[in-house]
């Protein structure tokens, strides 16, 4: 499988890349785990691309890895990437104008299911997408944290 | 019975010959019984041996049709209850060819002979204010004592409170509300408030109902004001409601404006709702354990927790409604080993009915999370926990792409490893004009 997954990320499979690179990492060859999780992150895949910036905090490369954070962010409405730039606000590798951005990236889009009253919800719930709103609320839920944790920074 | 003389009876005009007939062949009618045990759990074995015998039936039409002749012949000679039998037989097409038109014709005929059920349809189906209004009241005047029967109260006082279809009498509204039972008028009073716009009906029924409780406090989140949403939801949650006690949870989850952030507190809130398996509450307090907050992070207990919702029927959203959020999270677990040992070929199989791709119970409808159907996907991808197929790694690649809604990073990368099988050809033929389509379909969706 190994043999196929470097064929394969070497052609550019970006999947692949993180794939191999989570084997290198549980053979503890971490240079190479290194290398092909960049190279996944590059091609942008999303797990691969949350793990790299991961990598680059560690290496206080804090500005590439807010790139990568605000981008997912921005994307995906991934709230782990949101919340991260907030950690990082707070340990002061941060400014204000990206967690502004986070909490009107917040503000703009995912109020709807949280803030919905309780005679729709319950409706809604009865529907076919029960499961689809039980995880859009559990989500609205994490951004909304996220975001009364956002106002209070900027509040002090 | 004697259905020969039944059938003499009933053509020399006996209209209680003709009614006993057409229930005999209705009953006959209802073959493998499959209808009457919606909401049961059963067997997949009995599943399919109540489909053999609905199949094997094939007399079913036949009686279907016996039995509307007969409810038509009862209906044509004045009985009310046959009127509306053959109403909803030609409503639903039930022995008969569907005809709505012809069904609101007999419903009407069957209200108008004082039949009290054909009222209630009636007055649902017009479009008449006051039309609705008189026969919602003569159903609740007629009606035995039920469901139905509090229902047509309940229609009655509304529009007497609103004006609908009639003068507004408030003194009248009362007087119908104080026949409903407390919980069936507090609901009354939310719709009236509801329609009106006037907060008193909703304040009187929030002195009792837990639900007008929960509207009260909804009204003030709506203004962001959390403390006194906070108030009215922590006095439903005193009346046991576990939806009020999961939304207090959440506020102090959250920390919203005026209300200090407390995990502690959220779990404590979130786990009394949980103990009234209020499913929604115990995947919040199965993800505090999770994640370490408000409580000591415990993966084992976490996954149990999961797990045991996975199994579990959703109580407060109707029967055969799985969680297949907390699936998702327990094949996560198992996926990582956390809380649990790695085991691919079960985590392969969580995955599949998180993703919807089996079914536990026959009358299940798949609940599909694309991510799960990713990991699938995956799992035939790198022989994870099944043989490595690439043509199923490539169907459901196809699947979570056609599920997703290109805002989820699993829809991109289903696009992704489809354009890469194409392009390289491996495990399926090589095709490299399919690799652009998709190719495509991925910088359209940038």
């Amino acid at each position: 499988m190994k043999e196929r997954l470097i064929k394969w990320a070497q052609a550019g499979d970006g999947d692949c890349a993180y794939k191999l690179a989570r084997i290198y990492r549980a053979e503890g060859d971490l240079q190479k785990y290194a290398k092909w999780l960049e190279k996944s992150a590059e091609s942008k895949t999303f797990d691969a691309q949350k793990e790299y910036a991961e990598l680059l905090v560690e290496k206080g490369k804090y500005r590439e890895a807010l790139a990568i954070y605000k981008d997912l962010a921005q994307t995906f409405n991934d709230e782990e990437s949101m919340e991260r730039v907030v950690d990082l606000y707070e340990q002061g590798q941060c400014d204000k104008y990206t967690l502004n951005f986070i909490l009107e990236l917040i503000n703009k889009n995912f109020n709807d299911i949280y803030l919905m009253k309780n005679f729709g919800r319950v409706f809604a719930f009865q529907t076919l997408r029960h499961n689809e709103l039980t995880w859009e609320t559990l989500q609205a839920i994490e951004r909304r944290r996220i975001a009364a944790r956002i106002r209070k920074l900027l509040a002090d | 019975m004697n259905e020969q003389k039944l059938i003499q009876d009933a053509q020399s005009g006996n209209v209680s010959a003709m009614l006993e007939l057409a229930e005999y062949y209705a009953e006959k009618s209802k073959g493998g019984g499959i209808d009457d045990k919606v909401g049961d759990v059963i067997s997949m074995e009995d599943f399919n041996k109540m489909l053999q015998a609905q199949d094997e039936d094939n007399d079913q039409d036949e009686f279907k049709s016996l039995a509307y002749k007969y409810y038509r012949m009862a209906a044509e000679a004045g009985n009310a209850q046959a009127m509306t039998e053959v109403a909803r037989r030609l409503y639903d097409g039930i022995g008969v060819e569907k005809n709505e038109s012809e069904s609101d014709e007999w419903y009407k005929r069957g209200a108008e002979a004082g039949e009290p059920s054909a009222m209630r349809v009636v007055a649902f189906r017009s479009n008449d204010e006051v039309e609705k209004f008189k026969w919602f009241k003569c159903s609740a005047e007629l009606l035995e004592p039920g469901l139905n029967k509090q229902d047509s109260i309940k229609q009655t006082a509304i529009n007497y409170a609103c004006g609908r279809g009639t003068e507004k009498d408030i003194a009248k509204a009362e007087e119908w509300l104080a026949k409903l039972d407390e919980q069936t008028a507090n609901s009354a009073r939310m719709e009236i408030s509801k329609i009106t716009g006037e907060s008193s009906w909703l304040k009187q029924a929030a002195e009792t109902s837990p639900q007008a409780m929960i509207e009260m406090a909804e009204n003030f989140v709506q203004e962001n004001d959390f403390v006194n949403a906070l108030k009215w939801y922590k006095k439903a949650a005193q009346k046991g409601s576990p939806d009020a006690m999961s939304l207090v949870g959440d506020i102090y989850y959250v920390g919203e404006d005026g209300i200090e952030q407390n995990y502690a507190e959220a779990f404590y809130w979130y786990s009394r709702a949980a103990r009234r398996d209020y499913n929604m509450a115990r995947i919040k307090c199965a993800l505090m354990f999770y994640r370490g907050r408000g409580v000591d992070k415990n993966l084992e207990l976490a996954f149990k927790e999961f797990d045991k919702i996975s199994w579990t029927q959703e109580k407060f959203f109707g029967p055969f409604r799985f969680n297949s959020v907390a699936r998702y999270y327990a094949a996560k677990m198992s996926e990582n080993g956390e809380g649990c040992a790695e085991d691919p070929a079960e985590t392969l199989e969580r995955y599949k009915i998180a993703g919807g791709l089996e079914r536990i119970q026959p009358y299940e409808s798949p609940r599909r999370i694309p991510k799960a159907i990713y990991k699938v996907a995956d799992a035939y991808f790198l022989g994870e926990g099944a043989r490595q197929n690439f043509a199923k790694a490539r169907h459901f690649y196809e699947k979570t792409f056609s599920k997703g809604d290109g805002k989820t990073p699993y829809h991109r990368e289903a696009v992704k490893k489809l354009m890469w099988m194409y392009e390289l050809g491996e495990g399926i033929p090589q095709n490299r004009e399919k690799a652009a389509e998709w190719r495509d379909k991925l910088s359209t969706e940038d």
